[in-house]
C-alpha cells in the first residue's frame, strides 16, 4: 500500500514550473470564453425550448422545471464575466472556483434538453481543476499586484493540477473504450463493422435532418478493411490511455494519436469536437511553457515595429 | 490547498468519480449524465435497418422538399433529433408540425418559400442500400401533416 501511494505521489507531485499551469489557465480559459461567448444566442435559444423536452442532468438535476429565460441569460452573463476574470487571473482564489462551478452548471443545463453531448466533459473538468489550483501564481493580475511572479519557483503545487488534468483526460478515453467492448458487440467492435454502421447511422441522420451527409461516407462505406484498421486503432488508443500516463514520452505519443483520431473523426463524420480538435484537451501533456520565449520574442518584435511606426508617424509641429 | 495528503486523496477521489460511471455499462437501464459519463456513443450495435424521424415538406406541385432540423428547434442536430422523437413518442407530433410550419412561414428564400405543407414522418432505411445510392425508404409513416400559413403580402 505504502509503495502504491509512493508511486502515485511520484506521478502526482512531480515538480513543474508555475508558467505551465498559468498558460493552461489562459489558453483554456480563452477558448471557453470564445466557445461560450460565440454560442450566446444558441444557448439562449436552447433555454427556450419546449419545457417538456427538459430532462435535467448533473447539477441541473436540482431544478424541477427550466429556468426563466431571463434568469438563464443572467447566469450566462455572470459566467462570461467570471470567465474573463479567470483568464486575467483576477482574484483567482474566488473567481477560479466560482467560474468552475458556474461553467459546470451552465453546461449541465445546456445538456438537459434531451441530448447529452460528450464533447464538453473534459473541458469543464479541466476548468474546475485550474480554478481550484494555484494557476494564477504568474501571468495574472493577482501576481502583478502582489509581485508573486518574482518568487514563483517550480514546485509540486504546480505539478499536481497538470497531472490530474492528464489523468482525467486519459480516464475519459479509457471509459469510451470500455463502453465499446462492454456493449453488445464486445471485442468484435474492433472488427470495423460496428464503427462503419455507427458512421453510416450518423450520416443517414444528418442527411434526413437536412444538414447533409459527409461525402466521404459514400466513398468509404464499402471499405470495411479501413474501418477495421480505424476501429482497432481507436480501441487501442482508448483502452491504452491510462497506461500511457506511466511515462511522459508515452503520454505525449498517446496525446498526439488521440489528437489525430479527432481530426479523422472530423474528416469522415464531420463531427466538430472543438476542444479536442484545437488540441487544448492535450495541452497538459506538453511543456507549453517552452513556447514563452517565442511569444516574448514575437512581442518584442511587435513592440519594436509599433515603436518605429509611432516614431515615424509623429506629426510635425504645426501639422494638423 | 498546501497539504499533500489532502491533495493526494482529493485527486484520487476525482479520478474515482470520473471512472465511477463505468458501472452503467452493466446496468439493465444505463443512465448517462454530465459531466460524469460512461461515454456510450459509438458503443450501441446498429442494425442495417434504421428508423429516423424527421420533417419533410411538399411544394405547390407536390414535390418533396427536405427540411432542416432547425425548423423544429435550436441546439444542434442531435439534440433536435431527440426532441423530434420525443414529440412523436409523447403523441405531440401535430404540435411539432405546427411549430415547424410556423417557423417555415417566416422563411423567404427558395425552395422553402414554395413549401405549402409540412409533415412529420418516420422513415426506415437500409444503410447499405442508402450509401450505395438508393435513398428510398423501405417504409415511411406520417405522424402529422399541416399547411404552412403565410401572411398575405
Amino acid at each position: 500500500m505504502t509503495s502504491l501511494i509512493r508511486r502515485f505521489d511520484g506521478f502526482l507531485f512531480g515538480e513543474l514550473p508555475p508558467q505551465r499551469l498559468a498558460l493552461l489557465r489562459i489558453l483554456i480559459g480563452s477558448f471557453v470564453l470564445f466557445y461560450v461567448g460565440s454560442r450566446y444566442q444558441m444557448l439562449t435559444a436552447v433555454a427556450q425550448s419546449d419545457p417538456q423536452t427538459f430532462a435535467p442532468v448533473g447539477l441541473a438535476a436540482v431544478l424541477a422545471a427550466p429556468l426563466e429565460p431571463l434568469v438563464f441569460q443572467g447566469l450566462l452573463v455572470v459566467t462570461l464575466a467570471a470567465n474573463a476574470a479567470f483568464v486575467l487571473g483576477l482574484l483567482h482564489r474566488v473567481t477560479g472556483p466560482l467560474f468552475g462551478i458556474l461553467l459546470l452548471f451552465l453546461l449541465c443545463y445546456r445538456n438537459s434538453w434531451s441530448m447529452i453531448y460528450h464533447s464538453d466533459n473534459v473541458m469543464v473538468m479541466h476548468v474546475l481543476i485550474l480554478g481550484l489550483a494555484p494557476s494564477a501564481a504568474v501571468f495574472s493580475v493577482d501576481a502583478w499586484r502582489n509581485k508573486t511572479s518574482l518568487i514563483a519557483q517550480p514546485g509540486w503545487q504546480f505539478g499536481w493540477p497538470v497531472r490530474l488534468m492528464c489523468a482525467v483526460t486519459a480516464l475519459t478515453y479509457f471509459l469510451a473504450g470500455v463502453a465499446k467492448v462492454a456493449g453488445e458487440s464486445g471485442w468484435a467492435w474492433a472488427q470495423g463493422e460496428s464503427l462503419r454502421s455507427q458512421i453510416a447511422v450518423d450520416a443517414l441522420r444528418k442527411d434526413l435532418l437536412g444538414s447533409g451527409a459527409p461525402e466521404l461516407v459514400y466513398v468509404l462505406h464499402d471499405q470495411l478493411l479501413l474501418f477495421t484498421l480505424i476501429g482497432a486503432g481507436s480501441l487501442i488508443l482508448e483502452l491504452g490511455a491510462p497506461f500511457a500516463l506511466v511515462r511522459t514520452r508515452a503520454s505525449q505519443i498517446w496525446a498526439a494519436g488521440a489528437f489525430l483520431m479527432h481530426w479523422g473523426i472530423y474528416f469522415i463524420m464531420d463531427i466538430l469536437f472543438r476542444y479536442q480538435l484545437a488540441g487544448l484537451i492535450f495541452l497538459p501533456f506538453f511543456p507549453v511553457e517552452r513556447l514563452i520565449p517565442f511569444g516574448s520574442a514575437a512581442a518584442r518584435r511587435l513592440r519594436a515595429a509599433l515603436g518605429r511606426r509611432v516614431h515615424r508617424g509623429t506629426p510635425a509641429e504645426g501639422h494638423p | 490547498m498546501r497539504s499533500r495528503p489532502i491533495i493526494r486523496w482529493l485527486s484520487l477521489l476525482t479520478m474515482l468519480l470520473v471512472v465511477s460511471p463505468v458501472a452503467e455499462n452493466w446496468r439493465k437501464r444505463a443512465k448517462d449524465s454530465f459531466p460524469l459519463s460512461y461515454y456510450p456513443m459509438f458503443s450501441e450495435r446498429r442494425s442495417p435497418e434504421q428508423k429516423v424521424t424527421y420533417l419533410t415538406g411538399k411544394d405547390k406541385e407536390g414535390r418533396r422538399v427536405r427540411l432542416r432540423y432547425t425548423l423544429a428547434g435550436g441546439g444542434g442536430l442531435n439534440q433536435v433529433r431527440k426532441q423530434i422523437r420525443k414529440f412523436v413518442r409523447d403523441g405531440r407530433a401535430q404540435d411539432l408540425c405546427s411549430l415547424a410550419a410556423a417557423n417555415l412561414a417566416r422563411r423567404t428564400s427558395a425552395p422553402l418559400r414554395n413549401v405549402t405543407r409540412v409533415q412529420v414522418v418516420t422513415g426506415e432505411y437500409n444503410l447499405n442500400r442508402y450509401f450505395s445510392g438508393d435513398k428510398s425508404p423501405s417504409e415511411e409513416i406520417t405522424h402529422a401533416a399541416c399547411e404552412v400559413e403565410r401572411p398575405i403580402p
